[in-house]
């Protein structure tokens, strides 16, 4: 089959009269090539195809000869005739292809092959899968990242990555870092799902170029782009939890280059909901306003992207109202963000482009947990200047300058704890991609702290790609963070446990090591891949919270040596049949730290988990069936007072069960679920639960679901883009 | 007897069954198109829409190849209406191959 095969296609109307020849390049399936040249031999002038393998060509000869060329085809030529209006001509390939794979659906979650970085997608339809109300909700169909409630009161949630808290994760939102400080306890909830576009979750050391916090990896969100997304959108859902959102999102072209999109929602969590009947609410009472607003300017050398963003939040937990003077929990928090990411392109042969990112936000938070009482107000501001440059194919540079500022004004019980950091860095980022087999990355940024002094951050990757169904990555790097006890763990004082800070606690210093290998093999035409990760955290200084030292207490200390997590995980993922993915994974974590002196495991950390994820979707994607089972371990809980333990030792291992149906229409869908079907709840989350004013009365004894089984219903309805 | 009679109970619906089976084969019809698109969104956008378009059986989109695969009722639906109804959705469709061309039109 090596012969040209071309034939021509005769247009009954103008071709006589026509001036130019049109045509279009196929390769030999039909398929439209782009970027074939196209010459014509008698005039030596030539075309180049467009991405739908169009081209004109001028001519008045009557005979013509095109020599038609593109890499990886064989040359062709073709006699034309100037009558001939609409040509199409195929390409035989040059080299052979091995067969390929069956078209398969895309996974929802999938890793980042080309990247680097051991780089996690979760796209919109993988949102989808589950209720996703938030991003504490988004990574229930996730192996890598757990939710945890922080306390059994308050609702507040953290993630834990690699068996670390959430604290060790950066988080960044279009990547601009965000929720640091008194924004983090209750982030997550920060974030309605239905706003964002996807979320990439990178594990181990990060690039330098976003700063130095970042220890056992980053999560960035991207949010509904203006330029692309759906004109306008709604979500509705309820659940049988007296839960009510509402989300809206909408985009506005102002001018072919400038558009506009604002992104709302609101949420009414209405009522008291007591299931394990011990006078407590299972979760606070929630209400929520966020609105969010883009524009995005997409110019040829000069790029914007602005956000404004208001939000206000109330939450009431605590003690049910009927009950005769009750321990009320009461947190209001108010946030005022934006960001402006400028970049310019230099247009120059070395494809050099400059970024601006500028960012702040003005965070309020007012709580009251009993009789304690915790405002706090955090001003931010952060600029990021990045300059790249594609010095030679395989050596690409980046350099630049960031600036970090906080401001916290806080009292504690009325006692103010104020305090100030600025910090300017410089940073440097070395890439060397050898044809995308071999990708080497060294960075390094030296940051000085008005707080704690100058610190360097040194983070590398390697990766080897050999093969295409086999690639081995590694990293290793430095993070540090700026430890804020309070702002980060205000949930804390729900309870009557005393919070006991050291004094001059020191900046946080990790080292994390991973390695990753993936594979992507064919088993009976489909496609299995199987991805494998270690990782390593050591901590050089860990400020560590101590429950265990006093049973009424929790003593937060610096610890300098001893303090480790590794973690071990392995995840395959196939699709069975069309349509039907099945994806299966499991995780060993070892967390350790020094506690008066004896290395002991991390309380409340799951010693494994286990996850089943499967989901089926009709030929038509008409219909889907999602389906989740969670294998949580069991681990150690914090030493109960010996002479009158008020709870165990350790807990036992755990199933969660979530399910979801889908019903999909040309503009929308329905979709009907269950969270936590099993009615898995722990025990007693509240310790003296009846007795707030007794000495034992505590609520960070939490390590599995407070709430049973919830069913949940909501409506997704767009109007598509023009 | 009973075995039989039971055999050709069994034989009869089986026939029947085929016949509907080769009946609703018969007005099935297979196209290819070749559709530019760049993304996942795209092709997200494709399966919605035209799936449910009238008569559309089965489809498959790969962004890869630029090519959406369809399987189609031809009672219901022709390629000209599927081009009209990528066109609706703002994509240019091509015919790139016809399956099953020997049935003919009308």
């Amino acid at each position: 089959m090596k012969q040209i095969i071309f034939y021509l296609l005769i247009s009954l109307s103008h071709g006589l009269y026509s001036q130019q020849i049109k045509g279009t390049i196929t390769d030999k399936n039909g398929l439209p090539l782009m970027g074939a040249s196209i010459l014509l031999n008698e005039t030596k002038t030539g075309a180049i195809s467009d991405e739908l393998g169009h081209f004109t060509l001028p001519t008045t000869l009557k005979k013509n000869t095109l020599i038609i060329s593109a890499v990886g085809y064989k040359t062709d030529t073709s006699l034309v005739s100037k009558t001939e209006n609409a040509v199409i001509i195929r390409l035989n390939e040059g080299v052979n292809l091995s067969d390929l794979v069956i078209t398969t659906s895309t996974p929802g979650t999938s890793y980042d092959r080309k990247s680097i970085a051991n780089l996690q997608i979760i796209t919109s339809g993988e949102l989808c899968k589950a209720a996703c109300c938030n991003l504490s909700e988004s990574f229930e169909t996730n192996a890598s990242v757990d939710v945890a409630y922080s306390d059994a009161t308050t609702g507040a949630k953290q993630i834990k990555l690699l068996g670390l808290a959430g604290t060790y994760v950066q988080m960044l939102s279009e990547n601009v870092p965000t929720l640091r400080g008194i924004g983090a306890p209750y982030g997550l909830g920060y974030t309605p799902g239905p706003w964002m576009e996807s979320i990439q979750i990178s594990k181990g050391a990060a690039s330098v170029i976003n700063g130095y916090e970042s220890i056992t990896g980053q999560i960035n969100v991207e949010y509904l782009k203006p330029s692309n997304s759906d004109r306008f959108g709604i979500n509705i859902f309820t659940s049988d939890a007296g839960r009510v959102e509402f989300n809206a999102n909408t985009a506005i072209p102002i001018t072919k280059k400038l558009s506009t999109g604002v992104l709302a929602h609101v949420e009414d969590e209405y009522i008291e909901l007591d299931m394990n009947n011990d006078g407590f609410m299972d979760q606070p009472k929630v209400q929520q306003q966020n609105i969010l607003n883009k524009w995005q300017y997409l110019g040829d050398k000069y790029m914007l992207n602005l956000m404004l963003r208001f939000l206000n939040e109330t939450r009431k937990g605590g003690q049910l109202n009927h009950i005769e003077n009750p321990y009320q929990i009461e947190i209001d928090s108010k946030r005022y963000e934006f960001y402006a990411k400028n970049g310019y392109s230099l247009n120059n042969k070395f494809e050099s482009s400059i970024g601006v990112i500028m960012s702040g936000s003005f965070h309020q938070n007012d709580s009251r947990f009993g009789l304690k009482t915790y405002t706090g107000e955090q001003t931010n501001g952060y600029i990021n200047l990045i300059y790249q440059t594609q010095l030679h194919k395989a050596h690409k540079l980046s350099t630049g300058a960031s600036w970090n500022y906080d401001k916290y004004t806080e009292f504690l019980n009325g006692s103010p704890l104020n305090s100030t950091e600025s910090t300017p860095g410089i940073f440097g980022e070395y890439t060397l991609n050898l044809k995308d087999k071999f990708i080497a990355l060294a960075g390094i940024r030296s940051d000085y702290s008005s707080v704690y002094g100058v610190f360097f951050t040194p983070r590398a990757h390697l990766k080897f790609v050999l093969s295409e169904q086999l690639n081995f990555r590694a990293s290793a790097g430095k993070g540090y963070r700026s430890p804020k006890i309070i702002a980060e763990n205000s949930f804390l004082l729900a309870g009557n446990r005393a919070l006991i800070v050291a004094n001059n606690l020191q900046q946080e210093e990790a080292w994390n090591y991973g390695f990753t290998t993936s594979t992507h093999i064919n088993v009976f035409k489909r496609e299995l891949s199987i991805q494998g990760e270690y990782f390593y955290t050591h901590f050089i200084n860990q400020a560590v919270s101590d429950l265990d030292t006093d049973p009424h207490a929790v003593l937060i200390t610096n610890v300098h040596q001893g303090a480790y997590a590794q973690s071990i995980q392995i995840e395959a993922s196939y699709e069975i049949a069309r349509g039907w993915t099945l994806t299966a994974a499991h995780r060993i974590t070892d967390s350790k730290a020094t506690i008066q002196g004896k290395l002991r495991e991390k309380p409340l950390t799951n010693r494994y988990k286990s996850l089943l994820t499967t989901s089926y979707q009709t030929k038509l994607k008409k219909w889907q069936v999602d389906f989740t089972a969670q294998f949580n371990g069991g681990g150690r809980l914090p030493d109960p007072d010996s002479n009158n333990p008020k709870w165990e030792s350790s807990f036992t291992p755990y199933t969660i069960l979530n399910a979801q149906l889908t019903k999909y229409f040309r503009n929308g869908s329905l979709y009907i679920g269950s969270e936590n079907l099993g009615n898995f709840t722990q025990k007693n989350p509240i310790i003296d639960v009846t007795n707030p004013t007794s000495n034992d009365f505590d609520a960070s004894i939490i390590w599995g679901p407070v709430h049973g089984r919830k069913i949940y219903a909501g409506l997704r309805w767009s109007l598509a883009k023009k | 007897m009973r075995t039989i009679s039971k055999k050709i109970i069994v034989m009869l619906l089986l026939i029947t069954a085929s016949s509907i089976v080769y009946s609703q084969k018969k007005h099935q019809k297979e196209v290819t198109f070749t559709v530019a698109m760049d993304c996942e969104s795209c092709k997200q956008k494709i399966e919605q829409h035209i799936a449910f378009e009238k008569g559309v059986k089965d489809m498959e989109v790969s962004v890869e190849k630029q090519q959406v695969y369809i399987n189609y009722d031809s009672r219901k639906t022709n390629e000209d209406k599927l081009i009209e109804a990528f066109r609706k959705i703002n994509y240019e469709a091509i015919i790139s191959n016809s399956k099953k061309t020997d049935e003919k039109e009308k």
